[in-house]
């Protein structure tokens, strides 16, 4: 459902295996589409597909595990119809993914697309478009994070939808975040965006719109990251022959903050940082991007998190499982306590999210001084894990109680009966108590009804 | 406690009695007495704002605080609420750290930022080590982000104000009050009390003319570049604001008195010897309590000891920082100074005693203790074994007589034999009297921290001392009465940072680990059955502990480690011990013999693994040792668990980035220890250590190991069962002095367990063994032990 479970850990692949056959072929027509789908593999599936278009076929690795990794990602080609194995158990690639990738290739990623490029004037240039994308995208989290009135007039009525669709929240007239809601949260910017986008096409698709109309834009915006930003200078032409869906999209892709537009009527679209995360191919690296960038979060060794963040976003993630104790304009203190871990497990939050997260998010200073996994303080994680791992210590199973016994033959009757039947599962003979597995009562109630004709009742 | 006390009758509750009290001076409740009234505001009273809450329950200080326009170049958040954070990173914070340290109390000092918290008893020690109101306030301001709440500036004002204007000076061995502000002397003399102790009704306006030369005093040789190091750093970075660095220099100078206060006349008038007390009470009863400082270089009337630290004896910067706070003005101040276990604090004693060169006396917690002052008095100074005088149960060097008598001597001797008051020997009664006669010019309290304050004040009725200087490593806060201690011994005058001294090698850098034992089911099913005693018994006999302690002795072993295995219950000590054939020490074991057990494990190869129980807890000097595994401990105590890794914090050789020592606590799962455990491990994970827990150890399975049956393990049970009456009666004489002995320890215990503190609390005194209350076993009567264990014999030899 949302990344965590991810199969291949890109989740734009997972989706496209999930799509009707005959929607994916018309998919891999597509020049753009098949040199996206070439950038999202993982890499030893990216060297399968060029020896398989090139040469049409691939060696044999000596090495039983490195067999077994290529096998993997034969399977993944495979379900995505990049490539078919014959019927001589040999594998051909697909015919139109060959063409349209071959034609992409050729001409580059930019070129392909049918955006046209056109140079910024002076009137429309877009101001402060980085920050104004970054404040769009907050508003999506926040409304998830913080359920208010005033979050949910700032998201449109589809996101909502959307969230409500991808079982993030729950409740129609009160908002409320469910556990995959707080997971989402939890994710890399990179996986929230795509999770986004998936839950958006899963959407659409729903209401039967055709998905390769919706998904061919989509990807052509994203492959125009490649081309570096020129925010302030260059934008696209929204061509006026789009579709309503693809309208539509353009527009979800504006509240993501992904794009920006000035103004409807003045035709135009801008490019924003966000653009990247879209464009990062997840499986070579899961982390890297952001982890240089700007992460906030000091935690101590004695249990203390400093938040350098004003962000009512991030501080109601990290308050998830941190009890806040300080709020200063540019910091906040919070402690990282058993309670707190749990009542953040209870919401269904797992330890390795809350760990990930605050590895993620290191300030420079922790990840200078002690590295880019123990920037997270090694007792910290391991204690957070084992706060995990105590809730499932307890292994709980229905059973049942018999108590107040009218005679000890009576409950040695019952004893006796049920350990026949190997359902008792625990008696004290002194004080009169029986217990019995959850299968075992049924027994137990017919055993009574037959010794109901020599008079005696239970209590239960 | 009224009530306890009345229980615990026997030849010690004389310190609570009234009598005491009165002797020492301070008469009446002694908490209300000895203490100003502006110690007892805090921030969290009627000074802050109601603090307002944001979304998540934090208290919100957004509004009060506005931040600088450069506030990323400052290192400090000041809350209202008087708690300070500190940037560990920033380019000022070596600027900030010595500051912080000297007006506010560090809550806690991991890697990167650092809390402290700003008390009425911090701020009080900081104006007597020479700072100022408006330059705390000052400084305080240039180092913080934002603007200083008011209400933080009004606490600062509030408590400083009235401290440290007037000082108890002892000069040519008469006392004055001297002060430069004359409202306050005008104040002062106008008070009825104080008026009938002065000793001449005259005031003495100008005393200037014998104005002690400000030379600075010297502790050791060569040692100087310390400066020059700090000012090379400093141009460095050009990062620091200027009016922070500006104000750097100024601070660092602190001992010297603000010229315009200087300028002020020194108002002085005399008063009568035996009004000392009175004066004291009643000026802090006025809110200005009395700085003493001790003019030792006047001093005439006591002759010097004439001794000298060795020449190749050198002080590491931070006790020579800590001294130069102590002898900031060329006089002495009387007050704490912390620093960790291993770090030295001996020297810091001995170098305070070779600076103040009179008469000495040094108090510490056991006779094992004083033979290692001994022998380091005879290491770095050079002191003869003539002016060095023990007085303690087992060994009493004669006391002085004839002619010798008025000859300086450092005597060393220990807090229950000078508190003692049954019937003495006569030679004991001999040594006492020459103790009570003698003028002190410094009393060195070692471990100040496990002496209550009552037991405290009755060592103050006995000798006269002219400077008071505590030592510790643990000051914690557990208790009204180490606050106490504050005004009776003075304030603190300096606190080290454990991780900065690990990091500079000067104390080992121990790896902390929190194992965790598996109950067996066997155990485990008594267990919830039994009563607290039992339960805590069961918990340390736990199998499985046993088998894991065997496990990490045989490993580091093999690695050549020098081993302390710690128990605080006896029965386990034993049992461990004997069944592992290891030689144990605990309360009952003589003096000779704890001295060769602990010679033993100091110079001989084969025995690497010694057995203690808690009268190990502190002043044990080990050097050797670097591997502590802990069995049972003492409840919750956090000073305990502090003191404990004290012992293997002496540098290392081999002082390399890994961890040269280590610290294991073996903690029985799902029984209270793990609650204990947290709880004691508190102080030390405020300190900046990391406790890493433990659940598997590899290679367990490989190694042959005892009690692995079900049978072996069921016998062990039964044993366990039958035992612990005999057991409790075998201590039960001790049972007294225990609970008195550990008097704030035990209050700690009734703290830490909310639920049921009443049955608790009984138990430490009925079942002394369970908690292994044997440290009391210093004063104990010598009494014939009649079982020995064979291992002893072989030591012997």
């Amino acid at each position: 459902m949302t990344g965590a479970a991810s199969k291949y850990s890109c989740l734009f692949l997972d989706f496209l295996i999930t799509i009707p056959p005959n929607q994916r072929q018309r998919m891999l027509q597509k020049p753009s589409c098949a040199f996206f789908i070439y950038r999202m593999l993982p890499p030893i599936a990216q060297q399968v597909t060029i020896q398989l278009i090139w040469k049409g076929s691939f060696p044999q690795a000596d090495d039983v595990e490195v067999t077994r990794q290529i096998e993997d990602q034969v399977k993944l080609l495979e379900e995505l119809g990049v490539v078919h194995r014959q019927s001589d158990g040999k594998l051909a690639i697909d015919h139109d993914y060959k063409r349209s990738y071959m034609y992409a290739a050729m001409l580059g990623a930019a070129s392909i697309s049918s955006l046209v490029l056109e140079t910024n004037e002076e009137k429309r240039r877009g101001k402060e478009v980085e920050k104004k994308a970054v404040e769009r995208w907050d508003c999506i989290l926040r409304y998830l994070a913080l359920p208010s009135e005033e979050n949910t007039q700032a998201v449109s009525e589809t996101t909502r939808n959307l969230f409500k669709m991808a079982n993030f929240t729950s409740g129609d007239s009160r908002i409320e975040i469910t556990t995959s809601g707080f997971q989402f949260l939890l994710l890399s910017p990179v996986k929230q965006m795509w999770t986004y986008v998936i839950e958006y096409l899963k959407l659409e698709m729903s209401q039967g719109h055709d998905i390769v109309e919706v998904i061919e834009p989509l990807i052509q915006i994203v492959l125009l990251a490649n081309r570096g930003y020129k925010a302030e200078k260059e934008c696209y032409q929204i061509d006026p022959s789009w579709t309503g869906p693809q309208q539509e999209l353009l527009n979800h892709l504006r509240e993501l903050g992904v794009i920006f537009i000035r103004k409807r009527k003045d035709g135009v679209f801008f490019l924003t940082q966000l653009l990247t995360h879209l464009a990062t191919n997840e499986t070579i690296d899961d982390t890297s991007a952001e982890k240089v960038s700007n992460g906030k979060v000091i935690v101590e060794t004695n249990f203390r998190v400093y938040a350098y963040t004003s962000s009512l976003l991030q501080l109601a993630i990290i308050a998830l499982f941190t009890e806040m104790t300080y709020r200063f304009q540019d910091m906040s203190v919070g402690m990282i306590t058993r309670e707190s871990v749990r009542g953040a497990l209870q919401h269904g939050i797992t330890a390795a999210q809350i760990i990930s997260f605050l590895r993620a998010n290191a300030h420079p200073q922790c990840i200078a001084t002690s590295g880019p996994v123990n920037c997270l303080p090694i007792t910290v994680a391991d204690q957070i894990r084992l706060w995990e791992d105590e809730r499932r210590r307890m292994d709980l199973k229905d059973s049942y109680i018999y108590s107040n016994f009218e005679s000890d033959e009576e409950f040695n009757g019952v004893c006796d009966y049920a350990k026949e039947r190997k359902i008792l599962l625990w008696a004290d003979y002194q004080r009169k108590l029986v217990i019995v597995n959850e299968e075992g009562h049924e027994y137990v109630r017919q055993w009574y009804k037959q010794q109901k004709s020599k008079g005696g009742s239970d209590g239960r | 406690m009224a009530t306890k006390d009345r229980k615990r009758r026997g030849k010690w509750d004389t310190y609570k009695s009234d009598d005491t009290l009165a002797a020492s001076g301070s008469g009446g409740s002694d908490k209300d007495a000895a203490v100003p009234k502006a110690a007892s505001h805090n921030l969290n009273g009627e000074n802050a704002p109601p603090a307002t809450f944001d979304e998540f329950g934090a208290k919100d200080y957004r509004k009060d605080m506005p931040l600088k326009a450069d506030f990323s170049a400052r290192p400090l958040w000041v809350a209202p609420d008087g708690h300070i954070f500190l940037e560990s990173f920033s380019p000022v914070y070596k600027h900030a750290r010595d500051f912080l340290i000297a007006i506010s109390e560090p809550v806690c000092r991991p890697q990167h930022i650092h809390e402290y918290q700003l008390t009425a008893y911090s701020l009080y020690a900081a104006v007597s080590v020479g700072l100022q109101t408006k330059d705390i306030i000052e400084y305080l301001e240039r180092l913080s982000k934002s603007q200083l709440p008011k209400g933080v500036i009004q606490f600062i004002q509030m408590c400083t104000v009235s401290y440290g204007k007037v000082k108890l000076v002892l000069k040519h061995n008469r006392y004055f009050v001297e002060s430069r502000h004359s409202d306050v002397m005008q104040k002062l003399l106008k008070d009825a009390v104080i008026q009938s102790c002065i000793l001449d009704d005259r005031i003495e306006p100008a005393q200037e003319e014998d104005q002690p030369t400000q030379e600075k005093i010297k502790f050791s040789h060569g040692n100087e570049n310390e400066n020059l190091d700090k000012d090379g750093a400093d141009t460095a970075d050009g990062k620091v604001p200027a009016d922070i660095d500006e104000f750097y220099g100024k601070m660092d100078g602190d001992d010297e008195e603000d010229a315009e206060i200087r300028n002020l006349q020194l108002l002085t008038f005399e008063i009568k010897q035996e009004t000392i007390e009175t004066v004291q009470k009643r000026c802090i009863e006025l809110e200005y309590p009395l700085l003493a400082e001790y003019d030792f270089r006047n001093d005439t009337l006591n002759p010097n000891l004439g001794i000298d630290l060795k020449p190749s004896t050198t002080l590491r910067p931070y006790q020579e920082k800590s001294l130069r706070k102590m002898f900031g003005n060329s006089r002495a101040r009387s007050g704490v100074i912390v620093l960790p276990c291993g770090a030295g604090k001996t020297l810091v004693g001995v170098t305070a005693v070779t600076t103040v060169n009179k008469r000495c006396l040094v108090l510490a917690n056991s006779n094992v203790s004083v033979e290692q002052w001994r022998a380091q008095f005879k290491l770095w100074s050079t002191i003869q074994d003539k002016q060095l005088v023990r007085f303690t149960r087992e060994a009493k060097d004669p006391a002085p007589s004839g002619a010798d008598a008025s000859k300086p001597v450092v005597c060393i001797s220990t807090y229950s034999m000078v508190a003692y008051s049954g019937r003495r020997t006569l030679q004991a009664e001999e040594a006492m009297k020459f103790i009570e006669k003698q003028e002190w010019g410094l009393l060195l309290l070692d471990e100040v921290h496990t002496i209550p304050a009552k037991m405290f004040r009755r060592v103050l009725t006995i000798v006269q001392a002219h400077c008071k200087l505590g030592l510790t490593a643990t000051l914690v806060r557990e208790d009204d009465k180490i606050t106490d201690l504050n005004f009776l011994i003075g304030p603190k005058i300096y606190e080290a940072n454990w991780m900065e001294l690990q990091k500079a090698g000067h104390i080992a850098k121990v790896q902390c680990a929190e194992v965790w034992c598996p109950m067996t089911s066997a155990f485990y099913s008594y267990y919830l059955r039994s009563q607290i005693a039992r339960k805590l018994l069961l918990a340390v006999m736990n199998p499985n502990k046993f088998r894991i302690c065997q496990f990490l002795i045989k490993f580091h072993e093999r690695r050549n480690d020098k081993i302390i295995v710690f128990s605080d219950n006896v029965f386990a000590l034993k049992k461990y011990a004997i069944e592992m054939s290891k030689p144990f020490l605990y309360g009952e074991t003589s003096q000779n013999e704890r001295m060769k057990i602990l010679q033993n494990f100091q110079y001989n190869p084969r025995v690497n693994t010694i057995f203690v129980s808690k009268v190990a807890d502190t002043s044990f000097d080990l050097p050797e040792a670097n591997v502590l595994i802990q069995i049972s401990a003492h409840g919750g105590s956090r000073r305990q668990e502090a003191q404990r890794l004290g012992r293997i914090l002496r540098a290392k050789k081999h002082s390399t980035d890994q961890f040269n020592a280590f610290f294991y606590s073996l903690v029985s799962q799902d029984t209270v220890e793990m609650g204990y455990s947290r709880k004691r491990q508190r102080f030390l994970v405020n300190q900046g250590y990391a406790y890493k827990v433990v659940n598997k150890l590899p290679g367990m399975e490989s190694e042959d190991l005892k009690l692995g049956t079900k049978e072996l393990q069921l016998q062990l049970l039964s044993q366990v069962l039958a035992t612990s009456d005999a057991d409790a009666e075998e201590e039960d004489i001790k049972v007294l002095l225990v609970v008195l002995y550990y008097a704030d320890y035990h209050y700690n215990f009734q703290e830490e367990l909310a639920d049921g503190t009443i049955r608790i609390a009984r138990r430490e005194a009925t079942m002394a063994s369970m908690s292994g209350g044997q440290g009391a076993q210093y004063h104990a009567k010598a009494k014939a032990i009649t079982e020995r264990h064979p291992l002893f014999k072989r030591f012997r030899q």
